[in-house]
């Protein structure tokens, strides 16, 4: 009973502010359509600059050529801004023309830059992506913790005939509702616009209820820990960024060094990837593996690390 | 004036007492640096190492975050239970407001200038000729984003809203504008989305100084973001109000 109406009482405030319960529910909607969205539109592309000398009327033919050939976008590059919009990934390729007008004379590659190659698919990017947003989202949502050290409402609890796991679990359930919330907005939206996340809606719903579960448990730990909401915020940035880096949404882990593999086994968006990565092979999402067990067992371990600090600030209280 | 002075010296104190601030402004980037550097460094050819691009995206991109510090700094007195003593002294608003933009200013500039020179002694970075225009540039962006972050500690009513947002349009922002990896397009719709992002800017103007040596985009930007500071400014010490410090004591206002 406690822990709903931990939970109720959660809400209620949340939707006191009314504006910022709706900004709760549709930010990280929008932003999960804007990456898709993103995604959906560059794609496929082997973009190349060509570089010219004289008036583009002749070079037509070789315009003609490009025109026809499929998957591949082109423009004529400015060689003021080249390197920036070589640096900058504008451009894969430029082809330097500058010196011949013939389709076969320009010289090989003359700039070249390698395409960045990350070794992840669209799915394994939009979940990991996912659960970065989260992660810090539910630190958002958990920070009333903060404000219950604060005004008091946690020693009250404190002294109140109930068990300080019934106010961790209020916190958690309605962090957990408002993340699954946010996730069933985000994928109600994405069917709007047409975008495919990469695996099956049913799939994805199961995978979204790890990442609830993991965030959840995250944002509680990070809330337990810190003593204002600013510093809640910005740890909650910077560990899930560098969770992110290491976790291989960036870069695959088997392009990692062997000494930064080994050390992205602590992030949660490593085991996440993996699991995206079994369901597009085939494999069943909820199958014993070692990311399943990994995740559950972190979420499990920081859901005890914050009712231990709880409890120490309990005694402290008394 | 004197008073100004005594405000100003107090905050430029706490400023660089914090260590949190410091530790944000600079560490965060040097380990960022590294680890996208050295990860990344067989994506990056041809005249920049991935230091290099990560060294000159990354410190826009920290600085733009110090945004959130910035407004929180602008609740100091609220949450240090020192909002009565600043009620009656016989300070104006300007003078806290410039004070305490002023302090942010000068401690976020010079935890940029040493990741940068950090970076140029680990790393052994490209600087270019131009490297005082970059680090005016750096310098105009960090007085936007603390005139823009003070504006929205000191200067707006729905304080509670905004902070807790922030961290989310900056992130999308920073990927937009090539932070984490090089987000390039030759798509005008994709391309147009992504210039809405004041970090593509940035970014861009710092390359085609360093790169292309072309300096008309890094002035322009540098332009842009002084006017939108001083904007801010003008906005955060019109809307603010000394009473609203008291607002310290509400439970919404927890730091």
């Amino acid at each position: 009973m406690a822990t709903y109406l931990v939970m109720k009482n959660n809400f209620k405030r949340s939707y006191n502010n009314r504006l910022l319960f709706i900004l709760i529910l549709i930010l990280p909607a929008i932003t999960i359509l804007l990456a898709g969205v993103v995604n959906k539109i560059s794609n496929p592309s082997e973009r190349i600059g060509i570089l010219i000398n004289a008036h583009k009327e002749e070079y037509s033919h070789l315009i003609s050529i490009l025109e026809k050939t499929e998957d591949v976008k082109w423009e004529f590059a400015d060689e003021h801004t080249l390197k920036t919009d070589l640096i900058m990934g504008k451009y894969n390729i430029v082809l330097d023309y500058r010196d011949t007008k013939t389709i076969n004379g320009f010289k090989a590659l003359s700039y070249e830059n390698e395409k960045v190659t990350t070794g992840i698919t669209k799915a394994e990017q939009m979940i990991s992506f996912l659960l970065t947003l989260l992660m810090i989202t539910s630190t958002l949502n958990s920070s009333v913790i903060i404000k219950d050290k604060k005004v008091g409402t946690l020693s009250r609890f404190c002294y109140a005939p109930t068990t300080i796991f019934s106010y961790v679990g209020g916190n958690i359930v309605y962090n957990i509702i408002l993340a699954y919330c946010q996730i069933i907005f985000a994928l109600l939206l994405l069917k709007l616009f047409h975008i495919q996340v990469g695996i099956s809606d049913g799939y994805f719903l199961i995978i979204s209820f790890i990442i609830v579960l993991i965030a959840t448990a995250f944002g509680i730990f990070i809330s337990y820990i810190s003593r204002s909401e600013m510093k809640a915020n910005i740890i909650a940035a910077c560990i899930t960024v560098l969770f992110s880096l290491l976790g291989g949404s960036f870069v695959s882990i088997e392009k990692m060094p062997f000494l930064f593999q080994k050390i992205s086994a602590v992030s949660p968006t490593r085991w996440i990837i993996e699991m995206t990565k079994n369901i597009e092979q085939g494999k069943g999402v909820l199958e014993p593996s070692m990311p399943l067990l990994v995740l559950m067992s972190s979420t499990l371990l920081l859901l005890i690390f914050s009712i231990v600090i709880i409890n120490y600030n309990k005694e402290a209280i008394k | 004036m004197n008073l100004f002075y005594r405000l100003f010296v107090f905050d430029i104190k706490r400023r660089a007492k914090s260590g949190f601030t410091i530790g944000y402004n600079v560490i965060f980037p040097v380990v960022m640096i590294f680890l996208l550097g050295y990860l990344l460094s067989s994506n990056f050819s041809n005249g920049i190492s991935s230091y290099s691009y990560y060294t000159l995206v990354m410190i826009p991109f920290c600085c733009t975050m110090a945004v959130i510090t910035a407004a929180y700094a602008g609740k100091d007195e609220s949450y240090a239970k020192t909002a009565y003593r600043l009620l009656v002294a016989p300070v104006k608003e300007q003078h806290i407001f410039l004070a305490k933009l002023l302090s942010c200013l000068i401690i976020f500039s010079v935890c940029n200038i040493i990741v940068l020179i950090a970076a140029k002694l680990l790393w052994h970075i490209t600087m270019g000729k131009n490297i005082i225009g970059v680090i005016v540039l750096l310098i105009a962006e960090t007085f936007c984003t603390c005139a823009g972050g003070l504006f929205i500690g000191l200067g707006m009513k729905n304080f509670v809203i905004v902070k807790n947002f922030l961290n989310i349009p900056i992130l999308v922002c920073a990927v937009m504008g090539g932070s984490f990896y090089p987000m390039g397009t030759l798509n005008k719709s994709v391309q147009l989305i992504f210039n809405l992002s004041p970090l593509t800017w940035i970014n861009k103007s710092i390359f085609l100084s360093i790169y292309d040596h072309n300096d008309a985009t890094l002035w322009i930007t540098t332009f842009s973001l002084c006017i939108v500071g001083g904007l801010f400014t003008l906005a955060g010490i019109k809307s603010f109000n000394k009473e609203e410090f008291l607002n310290g004591d509400l439970p919404s206002y927890e730091k």
